[in-house]
């Protein structure tokens, strides 16, 4: 038997709509993939902040520059988005959230907080 | 192992490596917020001491693993053609492995000096 009922496709990206559960777990994908990309850039930071004076200074330096600070700002919104969503999974793993419900409700504070910490670090004028 | 739990290894030490450094990570915020003025002294002295440079060590293995383990299934996901999927693996593997050389590598070289 076919099943002939017309199903209305999207290949637009815009016109598809996630739920927040997608949207979580895309989003812990790609901080996941931006951060192992980040790697030799980290490791080279962390390596001239410990060589001596000089170079740490020049590593603070180098943090300082507005273009370098937003990228660490996103870094930031990264690990924060991949640790609460890898928290998530746990509990999830863990059967303490299950449900429709309980999935979307986690997915939608994960997202949230993941941008909120941010913020929250930007406001006190961290990085 | 039997080949229908193939799979079973890689997912127990992604949780694993993803445990260690979650806790790791909050340890790190902690030490960092409680460390009032960061100047390179402190944070050579942090670095450096033989609890938090073995803590570092462990995490940067510990970021390999986990690394490997998360590129290696959205390579699978997305990259198809098997010889492109196999040396996109084996750069991917052959960076990881690089980057975990190189920085045990300078954290070593300041613990000694």
């Amino acid at each position: 038997m076919q099943i002939k009922k017309k199903r209305p496709v999207f290949i637009n990206l815009l016109r598809i709509k996630f739920p927040p559960t997608a949207i979580a777990s895309i989003m812990h994908r790609i901080a996941g993939v931006l951060l192992i990309v980040s790697l030799p850039f980290l490791i080279y930071l962390f390596n001239l902040s410990l060589q001596n004076q000089a170079s740490f200074a020049s590593a603070k330096m180098l943090t300082d520059h507005p273009l370098v600070s937003i990228y660490l700002y996103l870094l930031l919104w990264a690990i924060s988005h991949h640790f609460l969503a890898g928290i998530r999974y746990f509990l999830i793993d863990l059967e303490i959230i299950s449900g429709k419900c309980a999935a979307a409700g986690s997915a939608s504070i994960v997202t949230a907080a993941g941008v909120l910490i941010p913020v929250i670090v930007f406001s006190w004028g961290f990085i | 192992m039997s080949r229908r739990v193939q799979g079973l290894l890689p997912w127990i030490w992604q949780r694993i490596s993803a445990l260690y450094l979650g806790v790791f990570l909050i340890y790190l915020v902690i030490s960092i917020l409680k460390i009032d003025t960061i100047t390179y002294l402190s944070w050579l002295q942090w670095a450096s001491s033989p609890l938090n440079s073995s803590f570092l060590l462990i995490g940067f293995f510990m970021t390999a693993i986990h690394a490997w383990i998360g590129l290696k299934d959205v390579i699978m996901d997305y990259v198809h053609p098997l010889m492109l999927r196999i040396l996109v693996m084996m750069l991917s593997a052959l960076g990881l492995l690089v980057c975990l050389v190189w920085v045990s590598r300078s954290l070593v070289m300041v613990m000694i000096k």
